[in-house]
């Protein structure tokens, strides 16, 4: 596992461009390992794909997963934010519905306040507090697209689906011959 | 539980600093001065002196036509009043650390860097700021005479660094813009904010000790006593290079008219203040002039930008309803703005080698949620809506590598190679307590 616990209680996470990553890793309250897993899926599915995808554009978060390992006795929680985790987790919490949807997973860890899932338990405002103790800086973390945000990427598929828009249009070759669609010209042969 | 409209205390608007809350009037005459403390006893006799001038949040109802002096300490001054380590321990870090060590993040970089500071600032010599701000000068030397004598002729309390500031004959700040309109509502302050369509933010998010927007109470130092009511301040000398604006709007048009809408693109309103939002074609003095209509839009109407570029100075500084990342109340501040040095006549391209530009001052309870977020976020990164590395093109830290995105019909406007127009030269953090706060520093007995 590629960790640093000399970086626990800080903040900054591994970086590579404008994406950083965060990586709790907790252990889980004995016997509660199926309800962890329950819990942190319907998690996912009560945000559900889209909603997740549309919610993790106006937070910033590129992806996210939980993971049970090591016989079910320890959780990953990973997230990689389009910026630093720290600068944006308090509108992380309070766009998300406060700190108590994150709690009800997150309170199967014994890190993490058992009560944590009932909302006002603990302050949206103690998150970052929260997530920095148990966090682990990533000794390397590698993004294939390190200097494009999720914005970037999304206006760059719909570009690209404009263009294909375009191609498919039989008097595409002619109109693209003015000089000053040659880059276009130069992308459409494939 | 952002604007939920929760009931919270009231505000004790008899001990909270006026500067901690109120909006620069217009036309204005402002004044600042630092101080350093060499005697902590001396310190404290100045602050017993100091006392009867400092205004409050209370001076209803012609409050907005009153003159007002206010007082922060920085942390190193806190140190040198013999505020124990304790207390000083429960301030948060980026106050403790002071303006100069959070240079990178804040953007003072290459002639913004704190080792090109106008002295004292960057040093640990800035303990106190007196500040007092008017409708105008007579008002303004009344206020500021009876704080003067504070702390002129005390032993141990040398006033090393001073600024007078006062409204332009244009009325309008050095690049040629009316300023001072956005100006947010606060819960229970009784003062209104500039745009009708933005419901008022929790008290917490600009004093401490109230609810603030995340529903918690914005920290306090320690104790109470001193703590609460308070607000944090950070006070920026901000050169604005006009000459260079003025070339840089020569060089990428082809017309006078062309200047005023690249200026506008870049700043978001039009010279009188309207805004691109409501007068989208050409600038409209009257909206410009009325404060029922320059402040009253949002840009869920404007989503790509067509009318406020998301990258002009204003879009950035208060992104409203429009699509970003983040929740735009968590990063609200007051502001104000307060013109220094002469105006640069109109017409003139050449730089006449004149200091002129902005005493920046923002308030508020949250320095890292709110100032160095922005300054980190909005300011010198375009990320939180789709731009990375685009920097505001006004205030930014631009190098000559940067660009501006202007959305229009049938194709985007790029301008590049945006120079720097604004350089730091100096700044600081301070702590600017209520009341009984002032009191508590003022009877320590260390």
């Amino acid at each position: 596992m590629a960790e640093d616990s000399a970086t626990q209680g800080t903040y900054d996470g591994s970086r590579d461009g404008i994406v950083s990553e965060l990586g709790c890793y907790l252990h889980v309250r004995p016997g509660h390992a199926e309800d962890l897993r329950n819990a942190v899926r319907e998690f996912a599915t009560s945000a559900g794909r889209r909603g997740m995808v549309g919610a993790a554009e106006k937070i910033g978060v590129r992806t996210l997963r939980g993971t049970l390992f090591d016989n079910d006795t320890r959780f990953l929680f990973a997230t990689t934010f389009d910026t630093d985790w720290d600068t944006y987790v308090d509108d992380a919490v309070e766009m998300m519905g406060g700190i108590a949807p994150w709690g009800k997973f997150l309170q199967y860890c014994e890190e993490i306040p058992p009560d944590a899932g009932t909302p006002g338990a603990v302050g949206n405002a103690d998150a970052k507090e929260l997530l920095a103790k148990v966090r682990t800086k990533a000794a390397v973390y590698i993004d294939t697209y390190p200097e494009a945000s999720c914005k970037k990427l999304n206006r760059a598929l719909q570009v690209l689906a404009a263009f294909e828009k375009v191609l498919d249009n039989p008097d595409a070759a002619e109109a693209l011959k003015h000089p000053a669609l040659k880059p276009l010209l130069d992308q459409a042969a494939e | 539980m952002t604007g939920s409209g929760e009931t919270q205390a009231p505000l004790e608007l008899d001990d909270i600093q006026s500067g901690a809350l109120h909006s620069r009037p217009t036309p204005y005459a402002a004044h600042y001065t630092v101080l350093r403390i060499d005697d902590g006893g001396a310190g404290r006799e100045m602050l017993r002196q100091l006392l009867p001038a400092i205004g409050t949040t209370s001076l209803a109802p012609d409050r907005d036509q009153q003159a007002w002096v206010s007082v922060g300490f920085s942390f190193e001054g806190l140190k040198a009043l013999g505020v124990p380590q304790d207390s000083l321990d429960s301030f948060p870090e980026e106050f403790r650390q002071g303006m100069a060590a959070r240079a990178a993040i804040l953007g003072d970089t290459g002639e913004s860097a704190p080792e090109h500071w106008e002295k004292p600032f960057g040093t640990p010599d800035v303990h106190v700021a007196v500040s007092a701000l008017s409708p105008d000068a007579a008002r303004l030397e009344a206020v500021l005479s009876r704080a003067r004598k504070a702390f002129e002729n005390q032993p141990g309390v040398t006033p090393i660094w001073k600024l007078d500031a006062h409204v332009l004959p244009t009325g309008r700040e050095a690049f040629g813009f009316k300023d001072g309109i956005g100006q947010p509502a606060v819960e229970g302050s009784g003062i209104p904010g500039t745009n009708p369509k933005d419901p008022p933010l929790k008290a917490g998010e600009f004093l401490l000790g109230y609810q603030d927007e995340t529903g918690a109470l914005s920290p306090m130092p320690r104790p109470e006593a001193l703590g609460r009511n308070g607000t944090y301040v950070a006070f920026r000398k901000l050169h604005q290079r006009v000459a260079a604006f003025r070339q840089y709007l020569r060089a990428n048009s082809t017309s006078p008219g062309e200047e005023e809408l690249l200026a506008a693109k870049m700043l978001g309103r039009w010279p009188s203040g309207a805004p691109l939002a409501l007068c989208p074609m050409h600038d409209d003095p009257e909206c410009g002039a009325d404060p029922q209509r320059n402040n009253d839009f949002l840009y869920h109407d404007d989503p790509k930008g067509l009318k406020t570029p998301p990258g002009s100075h204003i879009r950035r500084m208060n992104a409203r309803d429009a699509d970003i990342i983040g929740d735009p109340r968590l990063h609200r501040m007051i502001r104000r703005g307060t013109s220094y040095g002469p105006p640069l006549p109109d017409g003139v391209l050449e730089d006449d080698g004149a200091e002129r530009g902005l005493a920046f001052v923002f308030a508020g309870a949250h320095l890292a949620r709110q100032f160095e977020f922005v300054q980190s976020q909005w300011v010198k990164d375009g990320t939180f809506f789709g731009a990375t590395g685009d920097m505001d093109p006004l205030v930014g830290p631009n190098d000559g590598t940067t660009q501006l995105t202007i959305p229009q019909m049938p194709i985007r406007r790029r301008l590049n190679g945006l120079p720097r127009f604004v350089v730091t030269r100096g700044g600081e953090y301070f702590f600017g307590p209520g009341l009984r706060g002032l009191r508590w520093l003022a009877d320590l007995d260390t």
